[in-house]
């Protein structure tokens, strides 16, 4: 078999830095990192493959565990996907309840990517306020739906279950306090000397080579392309939804982008909860037979759902696009690619925040 | 001497391979190339690490939208900055090729061997 | 009890270090055993480390259902832990595969098949207070006496 890389330097699989495993052989000249391999396999569980020839009742459940931080959006995803397939409509009231879910998913998941960085560059105080402070998203998300992760929330046709006002208000005040906090975390991120020295700079991802390699989400938002799928849904719009980006493409721009729309998502949620009228959380329909290539924004990008359904509700095919497969893949072989220092591979790695389970399922 | 942790990945990049998203891309590929399925399945393996082979379909959307001309009749762009199994020194100077009046089925023939 | 062994009891209940294993899951286990990090849940506080370095983990957390990569790499790792050691098992599908185990799934569950696990968490996924409870329960058990233990079996 044909070598790709020299190894001289493995990082990985069990790795203080990664939360899941992974193994990327660096080619390494003296501290000068100049390719890098990746090699998977260590959570590959063939999701697609069980998919085949079950009906979508138990799909649903499998889509929602191909990945567990952005649970959330794997259920809206095919949820939508089932939709479009059957012409099922979606009440006002539960499609602004998904959006608040999704959105507090969203936050949860930019404060652990946030979190995972800080945590990389040993900044831990900042790690620790940032871990703590994902902890009042996760609560919201608690109240709402009742756990804190696979929570199923999303079903055909609306959501399972209705909020009540007492829950909404304890929502908002979870916003307030997440604005608060991060106003300070913020501040601290961007005039850390230290945190500048490791990320300014480095791990640069181009335009082009963005392009490419097909980025999504923030990552590819962070090097000044405009890609979020969004900006195609009527009710975000309507909500004050704008695209956000910024243009240094390095580790730092990735981790501001992420507070920039985190505040971005907290008043999503605001507007949201401010527009709930009184009304219907599910209608009835039935699925029935088609092939859809549904898109939907995951915290980490497009996640695409791929999947043809026969008339009993039976998946025929599907195939899931996640953001991180994407993602993973730019992120070791052109944000490493010339990297100056080997210390630098786990950082660039964490601030493209990679989803293993996602890139393997 | 006894590396433990190399081991070797070639069914699990078949693995990769049978997806839906990237059996496609692999076919259109095959196609472009004029080689079988497993044949392209083959140099894939060899040439390309698993996360490449995970972000295939994109990767080969990007360079569809990229080629023209005769890069586009060689798929070099596919080759070379989509999957890497040419450098870019060798995709120019098979491109220069075909500049100086070799016919483009004798390049394609060429790319092939080189690949093989 | 000989005085030796009494304080290394009282040192080994205060000190635990944990690394976490992820052998084929869908991270939901994982950001919960994260979770417990946070000052919320402060699993530092019960002496718990995590430091996610097998050679000087004492408690090693596997989540997942054994995919491919790990069948040999997960016993490898397993041996180079100094003794003491524990395993626990966080989430279902170490025990089960949970959905992942039907037909055509890569994985092979469960983890006790490859390593001998002291203690099992269920759900998927547990919550962060039922994670640090397990681990303190099965360390203290498994720790206590450890070098007094050993003579008598030999």
């Amino acid at each position: 078999m044909k070598k790709v890389v020299d190894v001289s330097l493995p990082v990985g699989p069990v790795h203080p830095c990664f939360k899941e495993p992974l193994r990327i052989k660096c080619e390494t000249a003296g501290e000068r990192v100049l390719r890098t391999e990746v090699e998977l396999g260590y959570v590959k569980k063939g999701i697609e493959k069980i998919m085949v020839g079950r009906p979508w009742q138990e799909t649903m459940f499998l889509a929602e565990r191909v990945c567990g931080i952005c649970s959330v959006v794997h259920n809206t995803a095919i949820v939508g996907a089932l939709e479009e397939i059957s012409g099922i409509e979606v009440p006002r009231r539960a499609q602004l309840l998904r959006i608040i879910l999704n959105e507090l998913d969203r936050m949860q998941s930019h404060l652990l990517a946030n979190y995972s960085y800080c945590y990389t560059i040993e900044h831990e105080t900042l790690a620790m306020y940032l871990l703590n402070l994902r902890e009042t998203a996760m609560d919201a998300i608690e109240k709402m739906t009742g756990t804190r992760i696979m929570s199923a929330y999303v079903v055909p046709g609306g959501v399972r279950e209705d909020v009540s006002d007492a829950v909404l208000s304890d929502i908002i005040s979870a916003m307030d306090k997440i604005e608060r906090e991060l106003n300070r975390y913020v501040k601290m991120f961007e005039t850390g000397r230290l945190i500048a020295l490791r990320s300014k700079g480095i791990g640069i991802l181009s335009v082009e080579d963005a392009k490419a390699s097909g980025v999504v989400g923030p990552t590819a938002r962070a090097s000044g392309m405009e890609c979020d799928a969004r900006a195609n849904d009527p009710l975000y719009v309507e909500l004050g939804w704008h695209m956000i980006t910024r243009t240094e493409g390095d580790n730092f721009a990735r981790i501001m982008l992420r507070f920039d729309e985190l505040y971005q998502s907290a008043s999503l949620v605001r507007n949201a909860v401010a527009k709930l009228e009184a009304g219907p959380i599910r209608l009835g329909g039935k699925v029935t037979a088609g092939h859809v290539k549904h898109t939907i924004e995951a915290p980490r990008g497009d996640l695409t759902y791929d999947i043809a359904v026969d008339e009993n509700g039976e998946v025929i095919s599907v195939a899931i696009q996640t953001p991180s497969v994407m993602n993973v893949e730019t992120a070791a072989h052109v944000m490493m690619k010339d990297l100056a220092s080997a210390a630098d591979v786990t950082s660039v790695f964490i601030s493209a925040d990679p989803c293993i389970a996602c890139a393997e399922r | 001497m006894d590396l433990v942790y190399e081991r070797d990945l070639r069914s699990m990049k078949l693995l990769i391979l049978k997806g839906t998203r990237q059996d496609e891309a692999v076919l259109s590929l095959a196609n472009r190339l004029g080689l079988s399925r497993q044949q392209m399945r083959k140099i894939l393996i060899a040439g390309c690490d698993m996360m490449t082979l995970e972000n295939i379909g994109p990767r080969l959307e990007a360079a569809d939208a990229a080629a023209a001309g005769t890069a586009d009749a060689l798929s070099i762009p596919h080759l070379t900055t989509a999957l890497g199994l040419l450098t870019d020194a060798e995709g120019a100077a098979f491109l220069a090729r075909v500049e100086s009046g070799e016919s483009v089925e004798s390049v394609k023939k060429a790319i092939l061997e080189v690949l093989a | 009890m000989s005085l030796l062994q009494s304080i290394k009891n009282g040192v080994r209940k205060r000190s635990i270090h944990v690394c976490y294993v992820n052998t084929g899951s869908c991270n939901g286990c994982d950001i919960e055993i994260l979770a417990c990090l946070s000052p919320r849940y402060d699993i530092e506080q019960y002496g718990i480390y995590v430091h996610n370095n097998p050679r000087e983990a004492d408690v090693i957390l596997v989540t997942g259902g054994m995919s491919p990569q790990w069948i040999d790499k997960l016993p490898d790792l397993f041996d180079r832990v100094p003794e003491p050691k524990a395993v626990v098992t966080i989430g279902n599908c170490p025990i089960s595969g949970c959905v992942f185990n039907r037909p055509g799934c890569v994985i092979d569950p469960p983890v006790s098949k490859y390593i001998p696990v002291t203690a099992a968490v269920p759900g998927c996924p547990p919550r962060p207070t039922e994670i640090i409870n397990a681990i303190l329960s099965a360390a203290d058990e498994l720790f206590k006496n450890h070098e007094e233990k050993k003579e008598a079996k030999k």
